[in-house]
């Protein structure tokens, strides 16, 4: 039995659904990253499990017990936000301290909880500041200090680090994620940046108007993802529609309107009708001369079409009888004219079946 | 030395108010401290041995202070209220509130005899209901005085809360909830702080105002004197302007007081006094 479970749940305003059916599934001491564009419902997720907003239908069950219409205040959950929300009139000391006061614990435990939850988070000697005295980052760290010392059955995170600028975030992140392992808490962290969801994540869940898409382990949502709007979410740009599969043992081959791609299946049945395949634009390989070699299976013939210099790399677009593909090159060797016909090579092993 | 001739704006309006206020108030002030060409405190001496005078006084001051007590008390949910909705139903609600700053203070005075009279509207209902035997007195007594000025200072204080918890964000209280403080103790020991600057604003406007109300007093109060009332007899009828300046003096000093007071409990409550 999972620790938390959120059955069928829908959330909506009026005529507005923002959940429809949603299933989510949280095992304890792992870390669940939401993740997906703006109004994909991560945020309303999130507030949901916390209890900001009610289910229109559906059951949140957690440690086996119905926390559907639980009150906030009886959750026992810590909630960190994208704005900290720290209390402005309250020292550093009794804003981490908020919580253990409300649960009437005595002054010296008190104290003793709030001065080593700040050593775990970088801040003693921070006590007796007043949050507008601290730095972005280090009230978020009081944030998390605050949701903390509750010892919270489940900590949330509603994009924490998405105000904080770009070498801070990556600190902060390798920050919640040991303070996370170090004290075997279960969280769910929702964000929009992919990458910050992956690296600190057990597991991903991409969402998409509502729903989840995908739920999976980091690695294999970036190997093999399920759907096609997961795909296009985590960077593959290229989709080759094909008209028939064919399975042999672990291997399949599709079939288009020119030419055949063979694929090993990917882990996880695919339903029978889906006949999609995608491929990131740096697994596709370039070819220039085209013989006997560079024809065939996996093969594709095309022509440049606008070349997109990117830093690391050359962006080609290419327009095959397949479509437009795009792909990218080393920028160390001598980038292409528009123009030129090549040979493109699509590695089976690169080339994954979507829904 | 260009840029710094900005302060020939202030110019005008420091000369106005230096002819017609500032001056008057030091003449007025410094006249109370001569007799008979010499200076001399006898003129206070005597008023504060006067015991009317005294009870005047702390009529007023209770007053007054009733008065800032209840406005809090009913102001408080109310702008709450106002400050966590939006769009139109917001700006009906404002102009309802300031409503009362908008009517004639005697036309306000009169409606409140004939609601709160011996033979008025609320004896009447509630002789009907058997909730009372005899009609109550209401009018013409400190009560009704209260009411009156309640009612005509209630949207200042209402105007200030809503501009402070207008600010405070929705989060901080879902903060202290999720901390696992209820609906209450989250605005007890949240909102509550942070609206002590409004709170602290809408007190002295609304204390000072009835400190120095004329018309709701006089016309409510009956027998019952308060300093405007008794300041303006001392002038007008009595034609005593020495005795009404010392009036005067007494009351702007007994107003520096009292803001001072509060601001200070201010500062115990909300050492920040910002919110941020």
């Amino acid at each position: 039995m999972s620790l938390l479970s959120l059955n069928h749940v829908s959330v909506g305003y009026g005529q507005n659904t923002i959940l429809k059916d949603l299933n989510l599934n949280v095992e304890k001491g792992e870390l669940v990253s939401l993740l997906g564009p703006s109004g994909c419902g991560k945020t309303t997720t999130l507030r949901l499990i916390a209890g900001f907003l009610q289910a229109k239908t559906g059951q949140f069950l957690f440690n086996n017990k119905n926390y559907t219409r639980v009150p906030i205040n009886k959750r026992h959950f810590g909630f960190v936000f994208q704005n900290y929300a720290l209390f402005p009139h309250l020292t550093i000391f009794d804003n981490v301290a908020f919580g253990l006061r409300l649960r009437k614990m005595d002054k010296k435990t008190i104290e003793k909880k709030v001065r080593d939850i700040l050593q775990i988070v970088n801040l003693n000697g921070f006590e007796k500041r007043f949050p507008a005295e601290l730095s972005g980052g280090q009230r978020q760290r009081v944030a998390i200090a605050r949701a903390l010392v509750i010892e919270p059955d489940l900590l949330l995170f509603d994009e924490p680090l998405s105000n904080l600028d770009a070498n801070l975030r990556i600190a902060m992140r390798e920050e919640i994620r040991r303070i996370q392992q170090e004290l075997g808490i279960t969280a769910i962290y929702v964000s929009h940046d992919q990458e910050e969801c992956f690296s600190i994540s057990d597991k991903v869940a991409i969402l998409n108007h509502g729903m989840i898409e995908q739920i999976d382990q980091p690695k294999a949502i970036y190997q093999y993802p399920k759907t096609e709007f997961v795909a296009q979410f985590i960077g593959f740009k290229n989709f080759i529609t094909c008209t028939k599969r064919d399975i042999h043992g672990n291997e399949a081959v599709f079939s288009t309107t020119h030419g055949k791609f063979r694929t090993k299946m990917s882990p996880g049945t695919k339903s029978e009708t889906s006949l999609k395949l995608a491929i990131r634009p740096e697994d596709i390989e370039l070819y220039t001369d085209i013989h006997s070699d560079t024809t065939g299976e996996n093969f594709l013939t095309g022509q440049i079409q606008l070349s997109t210099f990117l830093g690391k790399s050359y962006q080609y677009k290419v327009l095959t009888p397949l479509g437009v593909f795009h792909v990218n090159c080393s920028s160390e060797t001598q980038p292409l004219a528009v123009g030129t016909t090549i040979n493109l090579f699509f590695p089976m092993d690169k080339l994954v079946n979507v829904d | 030395m260009k840029k710094n001739k900005a302060y020939l704006f202030l110019l005008p309006g420091l000369v106005f108010l230096l002819l017609f206020m500032i001056v008057p108030i030091i003449l007025t002030i410094s006249s109370t401290f001569k007799d008979q060409g010499q200076i001399s405190f006898n003129g206070y001496i005597e008023f504060f041995k006067n015991k009317y005078f005294i009870q005047v006084l702390m009529n007023t001051l209770k007053v007054s202070l009733m008065t800032t007590l209840l406005c809090i008390v009913i102001s408080l949910p109310v702008s709450y209220y106002i400050s966590r909705i939006h769009g139109r139903m917001k700006s009906v609600l404002i102009a309802l509130s300031v409503f009362p700053l908008l009517t004639s203070a005697i036309v306000r005075s009169f409606s409140w005899m004939i609601i709160l009279g011996k033979n008025g509207l609320l004896n009447e209902i509630l002789m009907n209901m058997h909730v009372i035997r005899e009609p109550l007195n209401v009018l013409y007594t400190p009560t009704s005085m209260i009411i009156g000025l309640v009612h005509l200072f209630l949207p200042l204080m209402i105007i200030s809360l809503v501009g402070v918890m207008e600010n405070i964000s929705d989060d901080l209280v879902q903060a202290a909830e999720s901390l696992g403080a209820s609906r209450f103790v989250a605005f007890r020991k949240i909102i509550f702080p942070l609206c002590v600057p409004g709170l602290i604003v809408g007190s002295i406007l609304v204390f000072v105002g009835s400190l120095t109300a004329y018309t709701t007093p006089a016309l409510l109060g009956g027998k019952q004197q308060v300093i405007s009332v008794y300041l303006y007899q001392n002038a007008m009828t009595l034609n005593d302007w020495h005795a009404a300046s010392i009036v005067a003096t007494i009351m702007v000093a007994v107003t520096f007081v009292i803001v001072g007071l509060m601001n200070l409990t201010a500062s115990k409550l909300n050492p920040r006094g910002e919110n941020s």
